[in-house]
Order: structure tokens, then sequence, then C-alpha cells
């Protein structure tokens, strides 16, 4: 891609480099060199020059055509050129050497040259920077070439060169302004026919009307500003966690710098994790792995070596020698010099190619709009139809247009992208209220969707922490929790219990590298098993300090590659030794003879050690980690070998379960997602863990286990087909996640990830929603995750599941809402059109329909609070259209009741006060009462007003559906508004009629769906 | 009735992925009886390519590294890597814990062994004839032997290029019902590196001096020069192992028994801890068949215990001799019924099947499929003993 462009540039520009035009023939190379034409002086110089050298037999340079021809004096066969001929070329045209790639202008590069011309950008204040293949030279031509040092460049030049290439930015994307958004709110398709309605308006002479159309463009506005202003801010605010520091070397120094001061020549250090903040080519790599699936699309790691020389051709994916802005090292370090920056970087031209970063809509959003389209055109299609019926009625023409258009803009669900964006951004304000970080807007539609969470163990899943969980001497089996002591079911006191304990514990206070941090204090010092094993002595009741005090140590021998266990000779007060001993068991028990049997002495007979093995096996496959203790006292620091040691026991730890894990994977499971563990541990630890959490469901089936260490072994298809049952996954290393998350999504699951490590980081973009752990996750795994939990606890996922479900569910009823309501209104005005006296509800009237009933109502529905079954239900089916075929038909059902509502309200209206203007005002009464109503039947699909189920009330919906009615109220009764609206009066008895025409249609509907979750539930339960 | 025939048995060796199988499953029994000598266990296992399935129902104290233990039994093996690699080989399970019942009971009192009812159906056999001094059919004792001679060999390096998996087949022919001569023997072999492959004469040249001789050096009937000796007729497996055939768990119940030469339960044996009846059962039954021609009371013997759920012991005791018995086959189902307690209970107590492991450094059941479940020279398995025939003869 970078050469296309760039080619397309040279043709049109002068050229600053020596271009090699023709190497096909062997011994002679042709160059293209600027300034050559009609130069003689550049002509004799370079030929000069150039005979001198050795490697030449023949040299001619033609100012006419600009070209120069050489011809080597040894025929090789390899394109490299000499580096002396390189050398003179460069120093006499003072240009750069390239290979000149592309001789035929394929069609594509023509596309993207004038799309590049197109938006062609203004000429900038800094230099274009040099381009060259940079993945075909050699790394130390790179660093000439770049003008750059191997040490790095100094802090002087580096921002000379910042202020000749310019920051380090891509094209700057601005969000768009608040004027814009405003006006944004007028150019929409109803706004256009309320202007065409308001142009009627004045042409027929009804100034107040378009005024009142006019207000309600304006009011109409106002809100959509509104919402639209907070859901962009918060939208934006999404996935802008890129790191903004690079690491670099300035001054010969390691730097880190701004990401934006990065520029040409710097040399970037290269560690697992770094953010790549330009493109560079590799001077040093070793085992250098990077995730580059954002420019390639490849979530496997490109591994990458700076020996790697590629032809001009070398698409970007195989340029092993190149790293590229945004992408991200896995593993391995190394070395490298920038050669782009900003813009010029590949990820730039790519933005620069597609415009600006535009927040990319979600499934649901896309789903939404569309049928926002085709319901605009459905009733345009009834507006028409209104619109013609009308004139073969013989209304007047003017008259019938504005109706017709006020139709329409009654009838287009205008709210509809509005309350999708506000419902989402609203969402993600909350969950970030529950400590819940949504970086990606689709992520929030996915949660509602979730079908199966993977979930790692360590640090997860547990606390990453290691304690004792189980002593067991030769006498009795102690379990240890929470800093307690159990023999069996009993709290027992350690010492008391077992004489053995005793010394197990000064063994374990001895023999073992923690230290307390400070005087007094909780904090240990030291790997994780040694704090876990000073802690069980700590919580047996020894003073560390004290012992250590009292028996100081004369000599350690460190556990060593032949040694598993480790050793330490301490001083006693009686002058003779106690040796303390740890290690791998069987290792430790080969050296006993003895073994201390409730503190006394017997010999180790075969059964005993059968039987500790055994004991050994058996806390092996359950705990994590199992050591031996033994000691012995001797006459001589070095007697211990010879004498043999006494056995105290078996030390059993394990990496502990965070509390209430247990509970959150039946909620999970109640919800219906299904959760997978994956662990590096041995199976029977990831099973007894399994078994723990309740991994296998209430039910208890079986626990299914895929163990091993090398998935990628494993054809994906076979994974695929296994993957469904499986529950955990055993020895799996995080690499492999992503190959667990491909077959999980090939199965049609959407997945949810957690993963906090670098290696995770594929796994974690391939996965519909991937989670990392605020606190613990390294940045790379917070820069690719959809979500940070950002209190470290998993419990915030159901949080997040249940407002994720809520949210979809809101915009559900939303929807439903704003359908069936201005379905109501459609269908009145057919009816009105086909039995032709004079319209019903009058242009004004469907205008102050739209506006008090369709915003309010349905931003406070999508604020409804989630429905108490919200996790007790399956996760909904990612496929299923938002609003279906048996949601059309309760649309159609519901807007008909309120229709006939309306419609019987307005034949009351006729009969008592003949054709005019009263059956009218009661039709239009009745009818915006009877939808403000109907936003309490749409709060729920399954409790209604009958059967509330203790539901909360959504006291926005209550305000909502208040201040529209007391608008409603005011508009019958404050006569300048009524007569804006060409109101009647309303007497006592009409408002009783207007009331049963607003009431009724709601009992009915509640009614129904009492009777359809009836039957549902004689369906659901045979 | 025709009394002069040919006779055929087969067998594999260690590396057939039935075999594997059949052992990864009895090494898991030995694991938990290793550990907890109670346990019931089931564990049954399915091969194909690197995948390896186990399914487990278990009830017990121990704790178990179930793919360890598979992995190392394939470790053991030894398949040429590019072929089977333990280490790469993913491995499914699927465990169901149980809680214990009565049958997880050591009981020693007789009276209480009525409470130790079977929880399977199974009707199983049990045989012994005079054809070997171990008192097993011919053939299958051969092929057998022809197999485990293969995997030594392999073993001692003796043929370098042989895989672990290996089939063999023996055909006897017999006159008056009894072995006469070795009508042929099938050889086949797979080839651990397809690189190096030995020439056809080569192969034929080590497995005569390093298989077949040794086979039939104390051998009361030799190969004749009328034996068809048939060496890969379709040429040696170049690759072999699960990499190109896939196994599972009892799919080799007539090599585990007695070749075809007499009934077997369909059941398999591997996979079972002592407490399944349709295991243990075949083991009694040989048991008692065997103590009846030790006895000298038949040439041949053939005893059938049929198992229903529910019941401690079986509902039918039957046998045949068919007519070899030097006493009436009645008169032999009385003494057995004396001297021999068909009961679950009393069957794990008497051949000591919970204790096996233990007293075996922590390995028995695993060594079964390779070794045979029934008749193997030199090993001592308590249902092989002939100790209760003087009781029988009297």
């Amino acid at each position: 891609m970078a050469s296309i462009t760039d080619t397309g540039s040279y043709e049109h520009k002068p050229r600053y480099c020596v271009l090699v035009i023709h190497n096909s023939v062997a011994g002679r190379t042709r160059f293209h060199v600027p300034g050559l034409y009609r130069n003689e002086s550049l002509r004799a110089s370079l030929e000069s020059k150039l005979t001198a050298l050795a490697e030449l037999k023949f040299v001619r340079a033609n100012t006419l055509t600009g070209n120069l021809l050489i011809q080597y004096a040894v025929s090789r066969d390899d394109e490299a050129m000499p580096a002396s001929i390189a050398g003179v070329l460069e120093a006499v045209t003072g240009c750069s050497i390239i290979h000149e790639h592309v001789h035929r202008p394929s069609p594509k590069p023509r596309a993207f040259k004038t799309k590049e011309k197109k938006r062609a950008p203004a000429a900038t204040r800094y230099r274009k920077p040099p381009y060259h293949l940079w993945h075909t030279l050699a790394g130390s031509r790179i660093i000439k070439l770049v003008e750059g040092e191997e040490e790095g460049l100094t802090n002087e030049s580096a921002h000379q060169r910042l202020a000749e290439y310019g920051p380090n930015v891509l094209s700057e994307h601005r969000g768009r302004s608040s004027l814009q958004i405003f006006l944004q709110q007028f150019v929409s398709a109803p706004v256009a026919l309320l202007g065409l309605s308001a142009g009627i308006s004045l042409a027929t002479g009804g100034v107040a009307d378009a005024f009142v159309i006019a207000g309600v463009v304006l009011i109409n506005s106002v809100i959509g500003y509104a919402t639209e202003k907070s859901a962009e801010k918060t939208i934006n605010a999404l996935g802008q966690s890129a790191p903004g520091i690079a690491a670099v070397i300035r001054d010969g120094k390691k730097t880190d710098i701004a990401l934006t001061d990065v520029v040409i020549g710097d040399i970037l250090v290269l560690a697992p994790g770094t953010y790549i903040p330009a493109d560079a080519r590799l001077l040093k790599s070793s085992r250098l792995s990077i995730d580059e699936s954002l420019l390639t699309g490849e979530s496997l790691p490109a591994s990458k070596r700076h020996a790697f020389l590629g032809k001009a051709q070398t698409a970007l994916a195989d340029r092993h020698n190149m790293i590229y802005r945004g992408t991200t090292v896995i593993g391995g370090d190394g070395r490298a010099i920038v050669v782009a920056t900003g813009r010029h970087t590949e990820i730039g031209k790519i933005q620069s190619m597609v415009g600006e970063t535009v927040t990319p809509e979600t499934p649901m959003q896309k789903q939404i709009n569309e049928m926002g389209l085709q319901l605009a055109l459905f009733s345009s299609g009834i507006c028409a139809l209104v619109f013609f019926v009308g004139l073969l009625r013989g209304r007047p023409l003017p008259e019938m247009l504005m109706s017709a258009i006020s139709l329409a803009v009654a009838a287009v669900p205008e709210g509809l992208p509005a309350v999708a964006t506000t419902t989402l951004a609203l969402g993600i304000k909350d969950m970030q209220r529950n400590k819940v970080l949504i970086r990606q807007l689709p992520a929030v539609e996915n949660l509602g969707s979730v079908q199966v969470i993977c979930l790692d163990k360590t640090g997860t899943l547990t606390l990453n922490q290691m304690s004792v969980v189980a002593l067991k001497t030769v006498q009795s089996a102690i379990s240890v929790k929470e800093g307690r002591f159990f023999d069996g079911e009993a709290d027992i006191d350690l010492y008391q219990a077992d004489g053995a304990l005793q010394r197990m514990m000064e063994v374990l206070v001895l023999c073992n590298e923690s230290t307390i941090a400070k005087e007094g204090s909780q904090d240990l010092q030291g790997s994780p098993t040694e704090n876990a094993l000073l802690q069980a002595a700590i919580d047996a009741g020894e003073d560390v300090a004290a012992l250590r005090a009292r028996r100081p140590l004369a000599k350690v021998d460190y556990r060593a590659e032949a040694r598993p266990y480790m050793t330490t000779v301490h001083q006693l007060e009686d002058g003779r030794f106690f040796t303390a001993v740890k290690g791998s068991p069987a290792a430790v028990l080969e050296l006993c003879r003895q073994c201390s049997n409730n503190g006394h002495l017997k010999a180790l007979s075969e059964d005993d050690r059968q039987s500790i093995l055994i004991w050994n096996e058996r806390l092996g496959a359950d705990a994590l980690r199992v050591l031996g203790v033994a000691y012995c006292m001797t006459g001589d620091a070095a007697d211990y070998k010879r004498q043999g040691l006494i056995w105290l026991g078996l030390v059993g730890m394990e990496d502990v379960i965070r509390p209430g894990m247990e509970a959150l994977m039946a909620e999970f499971h109640d919800a219906g997602i299904e959760t997978v563990m994956i662990t590096g541990d041995q199976s029977s630890t990831a099973f007894s863990v399994g078994k723990r959490l309740g991994l296998n469901g209430r039910y208890g089936k079986s626990l299914e286990i895929i163990d091993s260490e090398h998935l990628d072994k494993l054809h994906p298809s076979v994974l695929a087909g296994l993957i469904d049952h499986t529950t955990i996954f055993s020895r799996v290393s995080p690499a492999h996640k992503l190959r667990i998350v491909k077959a999980l999504q090939q199965n049609g699951k959407v997945v949810a990830m957690t993963g906090d490590g670098i290696n995770d980081g594929p796994a974690l973009k391939a996965a519909d929603i991937g989670i990392t752990l605020g606190e613990k996750g390294t940045d790379l795994a917070r820069s690719v995750a959809d979500m940070i939990l950002q209190e470290d606890d998993l419990k915030t996922m159901v949080t997040a599941i249940r407002e994720g479900r809520a949210i979809y569910d809101n915009i559900r009823k939303s929807l439903h809402f704003l359908l069936s309501t201005n379905l109501s209104e459609i269908e009145v005005m057919l009816f009105s059109a086909m039995i032709g006296r004079t319209e019903i509800l009058n242009p004004i009237q469907l205008l102050w329909i739209n506006l008090i009933t369709d915003i309010f109502p349905a931003l406070a529905l999508a604020l409804e609070p989630p429905e108490e079954d919200v996790l007790k239900r399956p996760p909904r089916d990612p496929q299923a259209a938002i609003v279906d075929r048996g949601d059309y038909a309760e649309l159609i059902r519901e807007s008909g009741i309120i229709t006939a509502g309306a419609l019987g309200v307005y034949g009351y209206g006729l009969l008592r006060y003949g054709p005019g203007q009263n059956a009218g005002t009661h039709a239009f009464m009745s009818l915006t009462l009877a939808q403000l109503l109907h936003a309490y039947h749409c709060r729920s699909g399954r409790t209604s007003i009958f059967r509330s189920e203790n539901r909360p009330s959504n006291r926005y919906l209550d305000a909502a559906v208040g201040l529209s009615g007391m608008l409603q109220v005011l508009a019958a009764f404050l006569p300048p508004l009524r007569r804006l609206l060409r109101l009647s009066p309303v007497g006592a008895i009409d408002i009783v009629a207007i009331l049963a025409g607003a009431g009724l249609p709601l009992i009915a509907n509640e009614a129904i769906k009492g009777i359809g979750k009836n039957t549902f539930h004689k369906d659901d339960k045979p | 009735m025709i009394t002069d025939y040919v006779f055929t048995s087969q067998s594999v060796t260690e590396g057939h992925p039935d075999r594997l199988c059949d052992t990864i499953s009895d090494a898991i029994v030995d694991a938990y009886l290793r550990q907890d000598p109670t346990a019931r266990i089931t564990a049954e296992c399915a091969i194909s390519k690197n995948v390896l399935f186990l399914a487990a129902r278990y009830a017990s104290e121990a704790v178990v590294d179930i793919p360890e233990i598979a992995r190392s039994v394939i470790k053991e093996v030894g398949y040429w890597p590019r072929d089977f690699n333990a280490d790469e080989c993913a491995v499914v399970t699927s465990l169901i814990e149980q809680a214990k019942t009565v049958r997880e009971t050591n009981f020693s009192m007789d009276d209480e062994l009525d409470r130790i009812t079977v929880s399977h159906q199974a009707t199983v056999f049990g045989y012994a004839c005079r054809h070997t001094p171990e008192l097993m059919p011919l053939p299958i004792t051969l092929a057998n032997r022809l197999s485990r001679q293969l995997s030594e060999a392999r073993r001692q390096r003796s043929i370098e290029y042989l895989s672990p998996d290996c089939t063999t087949q023996v055909g006897i022919g017999f006159v008056n019902d009894f072995p006469d001569r070795i009508h042929s023997m099938t050889l086949i072999t797979g080839c651990n590196s397809p690189d190096s492959m030995p020439a056809f004469e080569q192969i034929e040249e080590d497995l005569w001096q390093h298989v077949i001789n040794p086979v039939f050096q104390n051998a009361a009937i030799k190969p004749d020069t009328m034996t068809r000796v048939i060496i890969n007729p379709e040429g040696p497996f170049m690759r072999s192992g699960p990499a190109v055939h896939s196994g599972m768990t009892g799919r080799k119940t007539d090599g585990d028994t007695y070749g075809s030469y007499a009934r077997h339960c369909g059941a398999a044996l591997s996979g079972k801890g002592p407490s399944r009846i349709d295991r243990v059962g075949a083991y009694a039954a040989r048991y008692a068949a065997k103590n009846v021609v030790a006895a000298g009371l038949a040439e041949q013997c053939e005893v059938q215990l049929s198992y229903t759920i529910g019941f401690p012991g079986p509902v039918s005791v039957n046998l045949t001799t068919k007519g070899t018995g030097i006493i009436d086959d009645h008169e032999i189902r009385k003494r057995l019924l004396r001297h021999f307690d068909f009961r679950l209970g009393a069957i794990i107590r008497d051949l000591a099947l919970r204790e096996l492991t233990r007293k075996h450094d922590g390995v028995f059941y695993q060594k079964l499929p390779v070794n045979g479940h029934f008749g193997s020279e030199g090993s001592l398995l308590p249902w092989e003993k002939t100790d209760k025939a003087e009781l029988l003869a009297e």
C-alpha cells in the first residue's frame, strides 16, 4: 500500500532519490539520477568518481535522459549493490538510492491516487520525511538514511526534528462541535417536512400554524441536541487509553518521552507490552513477537527479526524486520529505529485514506437505523394514501397536503436512533458508577447476549496468593482455613493436637527466606510460597523474630539442580546444631531415617514411607504445592547427612479462591451463561477448584476438562467440536486462549474472556467482550479490552451483565412505545381519510401529540430499572431482530386498541355534538392520554399494572407522563393554547368519556398481556 | 461333531490404541486404589489422532491427576514422537464424582457380605483347559506370547525399528479336539521411522531370531515345515499407533480372555474397580474353572455365573465340561458351590482385590491388559491360584 501511494506521488513531483530502474540484465544497472538532466558537471563528476572504483567496468551518465548506466567488473548474482558504489552515488548526488519497483500502474493504485488527491491535505508546515522501502535495506544503511545514531538521538537534534517533521500524531480527529450537533438536528427528513408544512401554512395564511411548527422544530432540536451532546461525550471518551509515553534512547540513555515527541531517527526500546509509537526498522531483536492484528487483521502474533531483508514487493504482514505504529510487543525484546512518524506511518496512511475516525455503529444501532428507514417509507406510503383518499373525497388540496405532511412528521419515529444512542450512553455511565469501565460501544450490546464467560483461574478466580491449606504429620491430617487449624470439623489448638507440629512450625520459620517487613507489621517480604509457610507458623503462634534470634543461622544450602530441598543449620544454646530441611517430599523423605510420631521419635518403616508418598500424591493432586519438612539435632554442623533426618510431615499450599466466587458462578449459571475456567494448573487441581466453585452447575453434571499444553496441535474443528461441553481447560498457556475463544465463536457463541497478561491480548481482542482487571491488568490488556473491571472484582461483571441486558430491554421498550403510539396516529388518520368527512385530527394536533408523547416517555422508558428476572433468563439470541414478527403483530394489536378507544370517544362526540370541532377535540384528548398511559404498558413484557410483582417504579416515567399530562390539561383549559390547537371546551361528561377512551385501552392491553403471560407459562411448564 | 479343525486367535501389542486405552483405564483404577483401597472407579478411554477422551466416574477420597496418568502411560509405551506425542496430546476428561455406597465398605464378617449387592447385570464366563501348563487355550496363549515377545524385542532394542503397535495371530490345527500342530502364524509389525525402513528380508530375519524362536524355544508344539508364517503380507505399517487408527477401552475382550476359544462376557475388563461384577465375576469364574481342571475333574471346564442387580450373589451358577468330566457335571457344580463363594463381597475378599494394588507397589491392574488377565506365566494373579483343587478333588 505504501509503495503504491508513493509511486503515485513520484510521477508528479521531482524525484529526490536515485532510482534503480533497470536491474534485470545481469551485470548492469541503470539508475535515474535526479538533477542529471542537462547537467554536464554532475555527469562529469559521476563518471569520474565511479570509474575510479575497481568494481565497475563501465559507467555512462546521460544528461538527456537523466539516467546513469553502470556495468560491474565481475558479474554479480545478488541484487545488492556494493556499498562503495552506493556511497559514491549518494555522495555525488546527495540523494539516497531506492529501487524503482512499480513500472506498471495497476488500476487499483489509480483509485487510491484519485482518492488521495481529492482529500489532498492542505500544505502542511512540516517537511515531508524521506521515504524508502525500509524493509529492503540493511539496518546500518537505515541509520545513515535517517541520519540517526545507534546510540540514539541527542535531545537537541530530536527537538530540531520535531520542529521539522512535526509531532507524532495521526491526523487530528475532532468530534463534532456543539454547533454542528445542533445544526444537524435540522438537517433531517422530518424537519424538512415540517419546514414544508410551515411554508404551506404561511402560503395559506396560517401564520400561527407556521409559528407552532417552528416552535415544534426548535423544541425537538433542543432536546435532540441535549441528549446527543451528552451521549457523544460519553461515547467519545471510550477507548482513549492508548499509552501516552514511549521508551526511546536519547542522549545515550533510555528515556520515557511523550508519544507525540517521537521523531524519525529515535531508537525505540522494545519489551513485552511496549506500544509501538511509530513505524520503525528493527536493529536488534531477540525472539520478538508482535501483535499486528490492528494492521493485518491476523490475530496470531507475528514474529520479527532484525536480520530479515525483504523484497520490494514483500507484503506488509511479511516484513519481518519492520514494526508499525499501533501494534504491541507480545514477547521478546529488541531495538528499532524510527523511520516514519505521525500520519506518514502505515496506520496514519490508512487513516487518512478512510477519512476521519468515526465511532462505528453497533449492530443494534445499524438495525434500528435500518428499521427507522423502512418505517419512514412505510408511513410515507400511508401519508400518500391519506392524501389521495382525502383528495378523492373532495377536500381542498392545501389542507390535505398539510395534514398528510403533519401525519408524516408525527408518524415517522424520528426518535429511534437517538433513543438507542442515548440509552447506550446512559448505560455506560451507569456502569462507570459501578466501577465497570466500558471501552468499546458494542461491548454494551454484547453484554446482553453473552453466552459463555471464560475466566482465568489465577488472579481472577483466585487471589494469586499462596497459603497453607493442609498439614499432614504421621499422626494427624490438619486442614487450615483463614489462619485457623481444623482436625476434621473441629477447631483445634495446633500444639496440643500433635507433638510433631511445633517442630514443624519451627522448621517453617527457620528454614525460610521470608522476612517480616517491619517490626510489628503484618507484611511479609519474600516469595509467595515462603510467605505462606511463614504465615502459617505465625498463625500457629510462633514468634518469628524471637525464634530466629534464639537460633542463629549457621549455614544455608539453597535448592539447587540436583538438590530439590533447602537446608538451614542453626546454632542451639546448648552448643548443638538444629538442622531444618524443607523441599520436595520424596527427596526429603529419602534423607530421613526416623519420624516424629506425636513428638516421639520412631523409625520410619516401609509402610510409613509408602503412606507418606501416597499422601504426597494425594495432596499434590489436590493442592498446588507440597513440601516435605524434616529436622535433626546434631553435635556438628555438617553432621545431618550422616545421621539421617527426622520426618515431620507434609505441608500443602494453594492459591486461595476469592470469597464469593461460588455464588457468582451460580449467578452466571442462573443467567444462562456458561462458565469456562482456564488455568495452567494440572487437571486434578483444576478439577478440585472447579468443583468448589460449582462450575458443573446446580445439577452437578460431569465436569469436562480439556487438558493440553499444546492446544495449537489440536485441529480447530476438533476443538470446536469438543468445546461445547467443556468447563475447564487445564495446563493451557495464555497464548492458546485465542484458540478457545475462536472455537467457541465458531460454535456461534458470544464469548466474554478475562485476561490481564500481555499474551492475553489477542484473545481479549478476539472475544466479543474482552475483560481485564483494572489494577492487575497490564497496559496492553487494558488497551485492547472492551471492559475494565476497575476494582479487580469479578462480581461487578454480574452488574454489568444485568445492566447490559437492561439496556437492550429498555431500548426495546422505547421502540415498542414509539412504534405502537405512532401506529395509532396513522390508524386514526387513515380512518379519518376513509370516512371522508372532516379530518379527526388537524396538523397542529398531530404535531402536538408528536411533541408531548414521543419524546419524554420514550426517553423515560430507556431509564427503566432492570426487571427482576433479568438475571434469571437465558441470554438473548444475538441473531434475533430487535423487533421481530411477533412484536409487529403485538404492535398492531396494541395500536389498534388505542385507536379503537380514540375512535370510540370520537363517535361519542359525534353523537352528542354532531360533526365539528367537539368530536375531534375528544378524539385528540383521548388519543394523547391513551398514548401516555400506554407507556406504562410498555414498561415490561412480563409484569403488568395488575401484577406488578414488586416491580420498582420508574420515577422518570412518572415525571415524564405527569409533565406531558399536565401539558395536555393545559391544552384543554388554557384558552390561547386551546385556540392554537383548535380545540373546543370539554364538559364534565366529556371528560369522563375521554378518560374512559384513554384508560380502557390500557386495561385491555394489560389484560391481553396477562393472558399471553399465562399461556406462555403453561407452555413453559408442561 | 467335528473334532479336527484349525482355530485362530489374535492379539495386539501394548501400543495398539485399543490396548493403550485398556492400559490407561487400568492405570487410573490403580491410581485410585493406591490412595484409597475402597475407592469405586470406572474409567473409560478413547483415543484418536492426538486427542484422548477419558470418562471417569468415581467415589473416593483419592485425588488423582488423571491426564497426567494417561500421559505417563503413553510415554511409557514410547511411540515415535512424530506419530504420537504424550505431551502434545490433548486430554479431554469428563469426571463425575459420586458418593460411596455399602459396596465400597470392607466387611470382614461373612453375614455382612450379603449387604453388598451387584450394581450391574452380567453373565460372565470362566474357562480352563489342558492345552498349556497355565490351563489356557493354546491359540491365544501363543498369540499373546508373540505379542509380548515383540514388545520385549523392542524394549531390549534388539529390533530397533519396531513400533509399539503390532498385531499377531496364531492358527492351531486341532486333532480330536486337542492341539496338534501350528497351522499358521501372522505378524503385522508397525515401523517406527519410515525414513529408515529395513528390507523385507531383514525384518523377516529379525522376527524369526528375536521373536518367533524365543517364543517356541521351550514349547511343546513348534512350528513345522508346513507352518505358514506370514509377516506383513501388505508391507509393514509405515505409521502406527493412535496417529493412524483410533482406540477404545474394552475392544479387545477376546484377547483379554480366551481368544474366542471359549465364551466370554462382552463387557470390558479394564477400567473397572473391584466393585464391578462384570470384571471380578470373570476372574472368579476363571478361578473356579481352573481349579476344576487342576483338580483333574475334567479336561476342560467352562463356568457361567449370572448376576442380577440387587442380589449379592449369582442367580445362576452353571458349568460344562463338554463331556470331558471324570464325574458328572452336576457333582462338579455341587462341589463348586460348596467351596466357592461367588457373592461380590466374597470375591473381593477372597481374591483380596482391593489390596492388590498396594501389595504390588502401586501397580497391579495396569499390567493386566498387556500381560494378560488370565494364564500369564510367572505372575501370581490370585485367580490363577489352584489352591482349591484339592478341596474339589475330594
